[in-house]
């Protein structure tokens, strides 16, 4: 799919893609009653959608079109813990809701932040918080989501080989880490909320996207040693976000 | 006259009131719905829920009633509680997204649609199961039911032995199957004492 994409503007599609197949594999598109883990899904399909129709409508990168896209991830990430966030003491409730808000919506703005200007950097970003938010996840006792986050991750990641393979970047597509980031953001988030991922580990997520900025583009940014080096740059926030999740149990034996 | 019929109207009404529907609350120390699956088609885990609540309505005379269950899923219990290790626990898992989901949904419920009597015997419950937002039709089988009272405190109650199962992929909780099993059996105690 990446391949197929790759000389369009519709890179999300190929992430997206992703995020498809191991719905289709695990959880199945049965979609009701609508669950955390169903609006999870709805939401990161309706943000490829946005996605796909502002690239159709040539809307380009700028700073009101991307932080409308993360406070309406936001909204998505309130909309998932609805009935969470019911079944809770009125002090928790909204320390979970704000707390989701506040997570998905800087997830989110500083993944288009940092992926808006390179193709490759925004999937090198999908990938890490793919990735990351499924380890997440897994460490956080929900083995669901971590399939999802890591198949969305992966897709990321074939997107950046795709165009590492080609010697150049995609046309700019600036909304292609958006279901990423959103997938990433909303997993974390219920992982915390209905899981056991403590909340704290959830920290670091938003400034991974961040963190590749680190390794500034140059006149040759794509090239396999920069792609490495802004992924292991991201990796840096992840890194200690796994490190507090797996910390309690790096002693123990893993339940069955 | 007026002192005979006043007699007979105070030794019939107990018996009217023995043949109206009679209400029992469910004893949540001795209602424990009881479960097995299999695990990686090795062995069977046991598990239960506590504190379950709910209310009985039985019309003996009519060979009618209704049954409300309710569990609280949060309670789950496999023997695998706490950890001292520090590691988690298969009922923390259990608890979490992948399974029975408690922080969304927190309650599961059995209401009855119609019990089904042979005799003064109870011979089953069918009615609908609501587990995470899901509701499907569910009977349970009587392999015992009886009435009295509580040899102890002399209270009226009720008791039952309910058995039954789901396919818990059927609600949605499709998480390793089948290496955890899809069928779950049921093994519910019931008893009751009457308002």
């Amino acid at each position: 799919m990446a391949g197929a994409l790759a000389g369009t503007r519709f890179l999300a599609l190929a992430v997206v893609s992703g995020l498809v197949v191991v719905v289709g594999l695990t959880i199945g598109f049965m979609l009701l009653p609508l669950t955390a883990v169903n609006k999870l899904v709805l939401s990161t399909l309706g943000a490829a959608a946005l996605a796909l129709g502002l690239e159709a409508a040539g809307v380009g990168a700028n700073r009101r079109a991307g932080m409308a896209l993360a406070a309406a991830a936001g909204v998505a990430a309130l909309w998932m813990l609805q009935r969470i966030v019911q079944n809770m003491e009125p002090a928790a409730a909204w320390a979970t809701a704000i707390g989701a808000f506040v997570l998905t919506v800087s997830t989110t703005g500083s993944a288009i932040y940092a992926g808006k200007a390179s193709p490759l950097r925004a999937a090198v970003v999908g990938a890490g918080l793919g990735w990351g938010s499924g380890v997440l996840a897994f460490l956080g006792a929900s083995a669901l989501l971590a399939q999802v986050g890591l198949a969305v991750g992966t897709a990321s990641a074939a997107v950046a080989l795709v165009q590492l393979l080609r010697g150049r970047e995609s046309p700019l597509g600036w909304t292609l880490v958006l279901p990423a980031a959103v997938v990433a953001a909303l997993i974390g988030t219920l992982a915390s909320a209905g899981g056991e991922l403590r909340w704290y580990c959830l920290i670091p997520l938003p400034f991974a996207p961040l963190a590749t900025l680190l390794v500034p583009s140059g006149a040759r940014r794509v090239s396999w040693p920069w792609a490495f080096a802004a992924g292991m740059a991201g990796l840096l926030p992840l890194a200690v976000a796994v490190a507090l999740a797996a910390w309690p149990l790096a002693t123990s034996t893993p339940a069955g | 006259m007026t002192r005979l019929c006043t007699c007979l109207i105070a030794l019939l009404l107990p018996l009217g009131a023995a043949a109206a529907p009679e209400t029992y609350n469910l004893d949540p120390s001795h209602t424990v719905p009881n479960f097995s699956i299999q695990h990686y088609g090795m062995s069977t885990v046991w598990g239960h829920f506590e504190r379950t609540t709910g209310k009985v309505v039985l019309d003996r005379a009519a060979k009618s009633g209704s049954l409300e269950v309710k569990i609280p899923s949060a309670t789950i219990s496999t023997g695998d509680a706490k950890r001292p290790d520090g590691g988690r626990s298969r009922d923390e898992q259990l608890r979490a997204t992948d399974f029975f989901n408690v922080a969304e949904f927190p309650e599961i419920v059995f209401k009855s649609t119609r019990m089904n009597f042979n005799g003064d015997a109870l011979l089953s419950v069918e009615g609908t199961l609501t587990l995470l937002g899901v509701s499907k039709p569910l009977t349970l089988t009587a392999t015992s039911f009886n009435c009295g009272p509580n040899p102890a405190n002399k209270k009226a109650m009720c008791g039952a032995d309910l058995v039954g199962s789901i396919k818990r992929t059927d609600f949605g909780m499709k998480y390793a199957v089948p290496m955890i099993g899809d069928e779950v059996k049921l093994f519910i105690a019931v008893e009751a004492y009457k308002e």
